[in-house]
């Protein structure tokens, strides 16, 4: 037995698929033999590093990790709200103009084609109902009731885990990094709470045996080296995020400026049944963390976290926009065979394997 | 730049808030429901009998339903969170060793778990309950464990009542009487040994047959008119019939049928109780044959004590009757004593009166000694003749004065007996004595004797009152008279049969009286044994020369 560790989810798309998709409408079935393609070479490459839960790399996910299940819906807009990064530039949501509210696509439809290509447990990220919330605009729809659409929301949601836990996902992970966004826009902590509610709501729909295989994962967003909600402090959130009836917790920690400070939070808040991934890999980093780096984060973190709670991830997806090329391949599978190798030491030390 | 980003993050603050308020409408609904939804458990489980507690995963409990509260003496706020044997607390009825919890055992397992028998709840305040249980494990979706629900309840009133019908059952069982039910159908239900032993049917042989196995046929009809007295709700107790066992015997019994009710009162059979009542029947007709013997006997007493009373009384009056006269003679030869004819015929009428008094005491004093088995007997070879010529002799006088003609037939030749002459005389002149008591003024007496083989017959047979056939077996009983009215009006005890019986007896005879009815005469016949060497003679014919032969009256 050893600490677990998995990844978060995406990987940087090839380049050339990158260029198909750039050139034609990410959705075009003439993209299917790349997609399949760049599916069979990354969870290849993701076995390769010896990481014992693996991801499709969200080789798929267009366009991005957020609007994934809605992209092509004829009832939305494309002028949703921008989310600024630090960065300086933007990502823009959709915006619902009609009802009713039903996914375009369910993240199963990916995992079926990963599992198809693994030989290890495959997770499976989907994107939480809190960010989809954020779809109805400002003005109500005619006919179509904000209160109506959480509920149809709900269920999509549902369906979509559902079909995900069905088909052998060995983790569903809720991505839930407007988290921190929340807190952000609303520093009173209403919002964050409400996205609480309305993700627990959707949780509340599972038994517990699922609910210890479904995940929150929460970072400050990660896109072109940049977040959109690092300046917000993890205390106004931690708190909150453990009431989340989920079993796994996936919190980026490398790229915190105070671990420990973050990491007595988490101690303070983790529930008994719940497990913390904290991440040990920042993808924003451009340098690849040495395993002796990861170890040393594992012993800092062990210090606080019981270890029978506690595992490794990465602190974000290393590509959760489909055309961010601030990180290669490489270098992504290099951070995640790092995160592998150092957890893996950690281990060792600390009396597993 | 910077107001269009304030202006984009006030909108994505409003949309974030106004999506709030939904979210908050849709977790308000969802909590309504759920709390909807616990009530409606709430409800069910506190509007079941049985007491429900429920656990989580690690044993520690969760919910009292109100009889759980009731039973444990834990309320719900006080348990909520205990270990549940805490809360729970049973132990083994017998060997007060604590039991093994079934809910942990189920949690454990993750199935069904039936408590073992005989377990005993004990309350918060030591309360002893005996209950039985069940406890599963509750899973969810994926099968795992997640708690455990705990049904009980107390059995004391269903144990009691299986203690009661065990105890009946023993008895039914035990009990010696047949006892059985069957159904309205007339189908036997239940068999007990008692009717096994009685009927000879086993059980086996009878349960699923119709009654009708043991009645028979000649009482079917008792067995209808009995269905229908039942389906009335009516009770027959002590019901006397006949019933038929196995080995065909019919049996006398004593029947109790109750009508059997199911838990509506509905009648859906009957009950038998039968008992054997054949040796009490038995003893019934021998109680009533010996106290009818008793009754007979206690009559036979009163007749004698009553004609006792009725000899004391005629004897009384006849020893007093000769005392007037002898009184009167006395005061004549002391009135008159110069009187010489006066003295002689007081003389000799005090002489008549002694000689009656003296025979009269003396017939007592005979027929005393009878009883008592004191008379002797001078026995010695006498000739019957002069037997009957000493009889004849005596009652000559009586039968003269009576105006009666005997008639004596004796065999011509002689008849020797062992016997008292003086005796025999006695009884042949009673059995003459009472002929001529009984007989009117000319009537007519024959004495005849006849040769029978080893026997001589000896018969005295009159033409006079007759004896009623109702009193012939009485006849020779002392104190016995038929018609006292005659031995009054013509002096004498009335023992005088009694006499001749006794005498004969002793002479190794015997006698009987006979006659064709009233009015018309009797014979009484005396058999004697008769000595080997008797002379050979003709046959009978009226004596020549005897005192009372034919032709002769007295």
């Amino acid at each position: 037995m050893t600490i677990p560790t998995e990844p978060i989810g995406s990987i940087p798309r090839p380049l050339r698929l990158m260029a198909a998709v750039a050139a034609t409408d990410g959705t075009d079935p003439r993209l299917d033999s790349l997609y399949e393609e760049a599916i069979r070479d990354t969870v290849e490459r993701f076995e390769a590093t010896g990481s014992p839960v693996i991801t499709d790399g969200e080789q798929r996910k267009y366009h991005n990790f957020w609007t994934y299940c809605v992209h092509g819906l004829p009832n939305t807009d494309s002028d949703g709200f921008k989310i600024p990064f630090s960065a300086g530039h933007t990502r823009r949501m959709l915006r619902l103009t009609g009802g009713p509210f039903r996914y375009k696509r369910y993240a199963d439809s990916y995992l079926e084609v990963a599992l198809r290509y693994a030989h290890k447990p495959v997770k499976q990220a989907v994107i939480s109902p809190s960010a989809l919330s954020l779809m109805y605009p400002a003005e109500a729809i005619p006919g179509y009731s904000r209160e109506q659409f959480i509920e149809d929301l709900l269920h999509e949601h549902e369906t979509e885990v559902r079909r995900c836990l069905q088909k052998g996902a060995h983790k569903v992970q809720i991505d839930f990094t407007e988290g921190r966004l929340a807190v952000k826009i609303d520093p009173s902590g209403h919002l964050l709470h409400t996205f609480i509610d309305l993700n627990n709501l959707a949780l509340s729909r599972f038994s517990a045996e699922d609910r210890q295989r479904i995940g929150v994962h929460t970072c400050p967003g990660s896109d072109l080296d940049s977040t959109h909600s690092g300046d917000v402090d993890y205390a106004e959130l931690l708190p909150s995020l453990f009431e989340l009836q989920a079993g796994s917790f996936y919190v980026a920690l490398a790229g915190e400026r105070d671990r420990v400070r973050v990491l007595k939070i988490i101690r303070d808040h983790l529930q008994a049944e719940q497990r913390v991934f904290v991440g040990v890999v920042a993808p924003i980093d451009p340098r690849v963390e040495t395993p002796e780096e990861v170890r040393d984060r594992i012993f800092e973190a062990a210090e606080y976290i019981p270890l029978e709670q506690l595992g490794t991830t990465d602190d974000c997806g290393f590509s959760p926009f489909c055309d961010d090329t601030s990180t290669t391949r490489d270098t992504a599978f290099a951070k995640i065979r790092a995160r592998v190798l150092g957890t893996g030491l950690a281990s060792a030390t600390l009396g597993f394997g | 730049m910077a107001s269009k980003k304030d202006n984009e993050e006030r909108q994505l603050r409003s949309v974030a808030l106004q999506n709030a308020q939904a979210i908050l409408v849709a977790r308000q609904r969802a909590e309504r429901e759920l709390a909807a939804e616990r009530e409606r458990l709430r409800i069910t489980l506190a509007s079941i009998g049985d007491a429900v507690i429920s656990t989580d995963a690690l044993g520690r409990v969760t919910y009292l339903n109100g009889v759980a509260e009731a039973l444990t003496g834990w309320t719900q706020a006080e348990a909520a969170g205990k270990p549940l044997p805490e809360v729970f607390h049973i132990i083994n009825e017998y060997s007060r060793e604590p039991a093994e919890n079934p809910a942990l055992h189920a949690l454990r397992e993750g199935m069904v778990v039936g408590l073992a028998n005989h377990t005993v709840l004990i309350a918060r305040d030591g309360a002893e309950w005996p209950i039985d249980d069940s406890a599963a494990p509750m899973l969810d979706e994926s099968g795992a464990p997640v708690g455990v629900v705990l049904v009980f309840r107390d059995v004391t009133a269903r144990r009691r009542a299986e203690e009661a019908q065990a105890r009946l059952a023993a008895i039914v069982e035990s009990s010696q009487d047949a006892i059985v039910s069957k159904n309205l159908d007339g189908v036997v239900r239940t068999w007990n040994a008692g009717a096994e032993r009685l009927f000879g049917f086993t059980a086996e042989e009878a349960i699923g047959r119709p009654i009708t196995l043991i009645i028979p046929t000649d009482r079917l009809e008792e067995e209808r008119q009995i269905l229908s007295r039942l389906a009335g709700g009516e009770r027959i107790e002590h019901y006397e019939t006949v019933r038929v066992a196995k080995d065909g015997r019919r049996l006398d019994i004593s029947l109790t049928v109750s009508p059997i009710r199911d838990a509506e009162g509905r009648i859906i059979g009957a009950s038998k109780v039968a008992r054997d009542v054949t040796e009490r029947k038995r003893a019934e007709e021998a109680l009533r044959a010996s106290e009818q013997r008793v009754r007979e006997a206690v009559e036979a007493l009163k007749e004698a004590d009553r004609r006792k009373d009725e000899f004391l009384a005629v004897l009384a009056h006849e020893l007093r009757n000769p005392l007037a006269p002898l009184r009167y003679g006395l005061q004549l030869m002391r009135l008159a004593p110069g009187d010489a004819d006066a003295v002689a015929k007081s003389r000799d009428m005090m002489d008549r009166q002694l000689s009656h008094l003296v025979r009269l005491v003396d017939d007592l004093l005979d027929v005393s000694r009878i009883s008592r088995n004191k008379l002797e007997l001078r026995r010695s070879r006498v000739l019957l003749a002069d037997v009957i010529s000493s009889a004849v002799e005596t009652v000559r006088p009586a039968l003269v004065a009576g105006g009666r003609e005997l008639t004596v037939f004796l065999s011509p030749e002689p008849i020797l007996l062992d016997a008292d002459l003086t005796r025999l005389a006695q009884v042949f002149g009673n059995l003459l004595n009472n002929s001529a008591k009984y007989t009117e003024r000319g009537g007519h007496i024959w004495l005849t004797a006849t040769p029978e083989g080893d026997q001589v017959l000896v018969t005295v047979r009159d033409d006079g009152i007759g004896i009623p056939a109702a009193a012939l077996a009485n006849v020779f009983d002392i104190f016995n008279q038929v018609d006292r009215s005659v031995e009054r009006s013509t002096g004498g005890l009335g023992i005088g049969l009694a006499l001749v019986k006794g005498l004969v007896e002793k002479h190794g005879g015997t006698v009987e009286a006979a006659s064709p009815g009233e009015g018309k005469g009797s014979t009484f016949t005396v058999r004697l044994p008769v000595l080997k060497d008797r002379v050979p003679s003709s046959p009978g014919k009226p004596a020549e020369g005897w005192p009372g032969s034919a032709g002769s009256s007295g």
